[in-house]
């Protein structure tokens, strides 16, 4: 199992290739076996294929960063995968083939970087150990690599960065180093969870477009988590709307943005400003529900105007229309 | 971009360019030195209150030459004793002088040895530094790992299990606690003598006494240390980055746990010194500084007393500065707030 | 406690008495914590009755000395052949007066410090913290040494001079606490709505560091309990013939080998109420530290954050 994992890794992947693909995750919190135990995740399932980007959206708690975790097995303590299969390049994988490829194959650029950096150690020292475990460099090598990859992330000074301390650094640079960091392993696929939330908005965008512009030049996969559809409009090719738990619609992000099929959807499309359009903005009423195990019905049917008898039992994601899309309602339009 | 360039923390930019030919290290800049001395005026504003209120405690509400001398001494006496310890003059002279003598460290004679009063002090410091240092020892070897174990698992058996330990451990008094290791270990197994000092078997069951309540806070600050550092973020992305739980324990999170617990490390055992031991001292007829606290008591020997505080003082007030100045080069980012 | 958020428009005294009535359910739930809680109720009652008997367990019995433990005397009785299980039951009443004395006078001292340095920050919070700064480099027990020797030991002596070394732990940790809740958002929506200062500390922000309060005191009982008969062992506690703790293990320390119960009970008595004093405190502080909360309490926390 563990050297059919590696030759596999080691194939070089053709551009349209599946990485990871996620079927049906569970993830629960506490005991599986509590009738009051919440369902984090309740049957997500999603692909991403090489080189391209994977939006997942949806509200706070609606299980995006649940679902991603998973995938690299660092669920917090509470947390655990109470079912579903998450495979890479066709391979279904294990908790102890997912630690395998962590950080060598998947990297992860965390949700607040200045947090996620050791306060204790540089800059450089926290990229020499990714250097030195993964890529197996020694001596100067190290140190060369380094400067480069802070030249990569658009850093200025990268000897003097590297020379740092993580509160000697601003937000921004603390998200580029991160972002280097990530790069050092060479990785194929690349998850961002919220990248960008703690940071200022011009901040914001340009490290978007950083990380748009190295998925492009270094033919990475990338997993955007956010919670913003502008980012999501912007950044990616396919996008996976989270909700409760679940995936509710997937498919090509032209598409969902064009005629999005669930009603979530577009009452989320609905409940965004735009920057340039006057427009009435519509919220949804209520609020998320808490993902109960026992739950059978659509989860959305307390908040959906086209809730009827039908949405007492749950919709699975089906194909819809012709663009490759799912969904996952039984009125979808 | 270039705006971002410029760090947050407007400290950061000034301390960039500090120059490597620079022969100082590096945490010992400008600011570390003016930190330096502030602390150090705290400091000895700090003994001067202390000493102050021992000084009116001693003038002002009791009348020490009449408690010096047998009960029946004559007024002459006590006068002519209070003339030689200067306590016929005014107050405000007494203060005067008793602060010029402070300064110049002359703390008079110790009324029972007669000897200076400040050597005395200082000579007994050594026995008592040696108990602490293997009480230390063992609460260091014992405790800490102890405080790791139960931050690994938080809840389970084991958890419970040290948490119960140390709060027993800070739940004993020493003297109890002392006189029951006596009871089974020297009275009923003979392995250990039951008092006195000189061999390093006279010094393990007091060792052993100081050491649980020394270690009983160090396993409870080790656990929460280690349990906070655990679920900071630089954990999750380090194990994100490919490490085992093993690496990262030993090379994130270690360090960075490490603060709080030197720190109590350090003032808890400077705290013992004026604390603890003397319990314990006393306990085993231990001629060390403790002892001497309580001997000087019972021999109304005020003078001596007096220099036992101060000795006291100067010890935790030190031990202050220093751990904090190693928290400093530990942990940079202090110095800069 | 993320809850709130998930009820719409609740009012905070509901969700106040709810986190109330969750503490009383898990005291009830914790035997431990219950077994204290009984442990410290039957000794203050126990000590009060001999108290109000007027029992005597200071005379002397020269026929009756060093017996072991019988039915007769359960504890077996001490060199002067008083009975250890009365002086044990009325040494409690030293300890239980000067820790609660000690206990209020730090407490409201302590308090009221935190909440200037807390509450109204700057030169208040200043100079609260350079005293305590101050106090942080006294030798504690040898100044206690110092002024008991000369004012000679009494129980209201040892009170104040307890009082004075304890209150700074208050201090500090009201400060913080009163830090916390100024910036919380009743607070503040107190003070836009125009409400004077003494009305904001007395109605909104002590009521919220109440239970930090509590915990202290509980903890703080615990170390008062502890000092007083240690000062008590090196004869600079409470004075014979009158009993304590302390000084029962002092008296009887030479008949160690031979009357082991006379040093063992008194000690035992001493360990049991500190350990309850502290595993009340200890167990209210993990009550009331989200951080500190486990398994159970998680996933309500989690729902948003994921």
């Amino acid at each position: 199992m563990q050297t059919d994992m590696l030759t596999a890794d080691r194939k070089p992947t053709a551009a349209g290739d599946t990485l990871l693909e996620v079927e049906g995750l569970q993830v629960t919190f506490g005991e599986a076996s509590d009738p009051d135990a919440v369902r984090g995740v309740q049957g997500a399932s999603f692909h991403v294929r090489a080189g391209e980007t994977l939006g997942i959206v949806g509200e706070s708690g609606c299980g995006k960063t649940m679902s991603a975790m998973a995938v690299i097995d660092l669920l917090p303590e509470f947390a655990r995968v109470t079912g579903g299969t998450i495979s890479w390049k066709g391979h279904v994988l294990s908790a102890r083939d997912a630690r395998r490829l962590r950080g060598r194959s998947i990297a992860l650029i965390p949700q607040d970087a200045m947090t996620a950096l050791n306060p204790l150690m540089t800059v450089e020292s926290q990229i020499a150990e990714v250097l030195r475990k993964h890529m197996g460099m020694r001596g100067g090598q190290v140190r060369a690599r380094i400067l480069q990859l802070l030249e990569l992330v658009r850093i200025d000074e990268p000897a003097r960065i590297a020379a740092q301390r993580p509160w000697q650094l601003s937000g921004g640079m603390a998200q580029r180093v991160v972002i280097a960091m990530a790069l050092a392993a060479e990785p194929e696929l690349i998850i961002a969870d919220e990248p960008t939330t703690a940071l200022d908005v011009t901040v914001q965008s340009e490290i978007l477009a950083l990380l748009h512009s190295l998925q492009a030049e270094l033919h990475l996969a990338l997993v955007m988590i956010t919670h913003d559809l502008g980012v999501v409009a912007h950044m990616t090719d396919r996008t996976a709307v989270m909700y409760a738990g679940r995936v509710v619609e997937t498919g090509p992000t032209r598409e969902i943005f064009r005629a999005p099929a669930h009603p979530y959807t577009q009452g989320l499309i609905a409940a965004t400003p735009h920057p340039f359009i006057l427009q009435e903005m519509v919220g949804i009423r209520g609020q998320a529900p808490l993902a109960l195990v026992r739950e059978t019905g659509c989860s959305y049917r307390e908040r959906c105007d086209r809730a009827n008898s039908a949405c007492a039992a749950r919709p699975q994601l089906e194909p819809h229309a012709r663009d490759g899309r799912a969904v996952a309602c039984w009125h979808a339009a | 971009m270039s705006n971002e360039m410029t760090s947050t923390n407007p400290r950061a930019g000034l301390a960039k360019p500090r120059r490597r030919s620079d022969r100082m290290p590096g945490w010992l800049d400008m600011s570390a030195l003016s930190w330096l001395g502030g602390r150090l005026l705290t400091s000895v504003v700090a003994v001067a209150v202390v000493m102050t209120a021992v000084f009116l405690v001693t003038r002002l509400i009791s009348d020490p030459a009449r408690r010096m001398l047998p009960l029946g001494a004559s007024q002459e006496q006590i006068d002519a004793l209070n003339a030689s310890l200067g306590l016929s003059d005014p107050l405000y002279v007494q203060y005067l002088h008793f602060l010029r003598d402070l300064a110049t460290l002359n703390l008079g004679e110790s009324i029972w040895y007669h000897l200076p009063s400040l050597e005395v002090a200082l000579g007994r410091l050594p026995s008592t530094l040696a108990l602490l240092a293997i009480a230390l020892a063992i609460s260091i070897a014992v405790f800490v790992p102890m405080g790791v174990l139960a931050s690994t698992r938080p809840g389970s058996l084991a958890d419970r299990l040290v948490t119960g330990v140390s709060l027993a451990g800070l739940s004993v008094p020493q003297f109890w606690l002392g006189a029951m290791l006596v009871l089974v270990f020297s009275v009923g197994l003979g392995w250990f003598p039951t008092s006195g000092a000189g061999s390093l078997s006279h010094a393990i069951l007091p060792a052993v006494t100081l050491s649980l309540s020394l270690g009983g806070r160090l396993a409870q600050v080790t656990r929460t240390s280690f349990l906070d550092q655990g679920r900071m973020p630089y954990v999750t992305m380090a194990k994100a980055k490919g490490f085992s739980t093993a690496y990262v324990l030993r090379k994130h999170v270690l360090r960075n746990a490490l603060l709080p617990i030197l720190t109590i490390i350090s003032w808890d055992s400077a705290r013992m010194i004026t604390g603890h031991a003397v319990i314990v001292e006393v306990l085993f007829a231990r001629p060390g500084f403790g002892r001497l606290v309580i001997e000087s008591v019972k021999r109304q020997d005020f003078t001596q007393l007096q220099a036992c505080v101060f000795v006291g003082a100067v010890v935790i007030v030190v031990v202050n500065i220093v751990t904090d100045m190693l928290a400093r080069i530990i942990e940079p980012r202090r110095a800069s707030r | 406690m993320t809850e709130p958020s998930r009820q719409p428009g609740s009012a905070r005294a509901a969700s106040a008495r709810k986190s109330r009535s969750r503490l009383l359910r898990k005291v009830v739930k914790d035997k431990v914590v219950l077994a204290s809680i009984v442990f410290l109720v039957a000794l203050v009652v126990a000590t009060t009755l001999a108290m109000l008997a007027g029992v005597d367990a200071s005379s002397a019995r020269i026929a009756e000395r060093l017996l072991a433990p019988s039915w007769a005397h359960p504890f077996g009785t001490d060199g002067l052949g008083r009975d250890v299980l009365m002086r044990t039951i009325l040494g409690a009443y030293n300890s239980i007066v000067i820790g609660v004395g000690a206990v209020l006078i730090s407490g409201t001292v302590g308090t009221a410090m935190g909440v200037l340095a807390g509450y109204f920050g700057g030169k208040w919070d200043a100079f609260v913290m350079r005293l305590v700064e101050i106090q942080f480099a006294f030798p504690n027990l040898l100044l206690i040494v110092a002024v008991v020797y000369f004012f000679e030991a009494s129980v209201t002596i040892l009170v104040v001079v307890l009082a004075a070394v304890y209150w700074m732990v208050f201090a500090t940790v009201v400060r913080s606490a009163v830090m916390t809740a100024k910036t919380s958002l009743f607070v503040r929506a107190a003070h836009f709505a125009g409400c004077s200062t003494s009305t904001i500390v007395a109605r909104h922000i002590l009521p919220a560091v109440a239970p930090i309060i509590l915990t202290q005191a509980m903890l703080e009982f615990a170390a008062v309990v502890l000092a007083e008969s240690g000062l008590s062992f090196l004869g600079l506690g409470v004075q014979p013939p009158a009993a304590s703790w302390g000084l029962m293990i002092a008296e009887s320390h030479d008949y160690l080998e031979d009357a082991w119960w006379s040093v063992f009970f008194p000690g035992l008595a001493i360990v049991l109420t500190v350990l309850a004093a502290n595993l009340i405190g200890s167990a209210f502080r993990v009550w009331l530290d989200p951080r500190q909360n486990t398994e159970r309490e998680r996933p309500e926390e989690v729902a948003t954050v994921a």
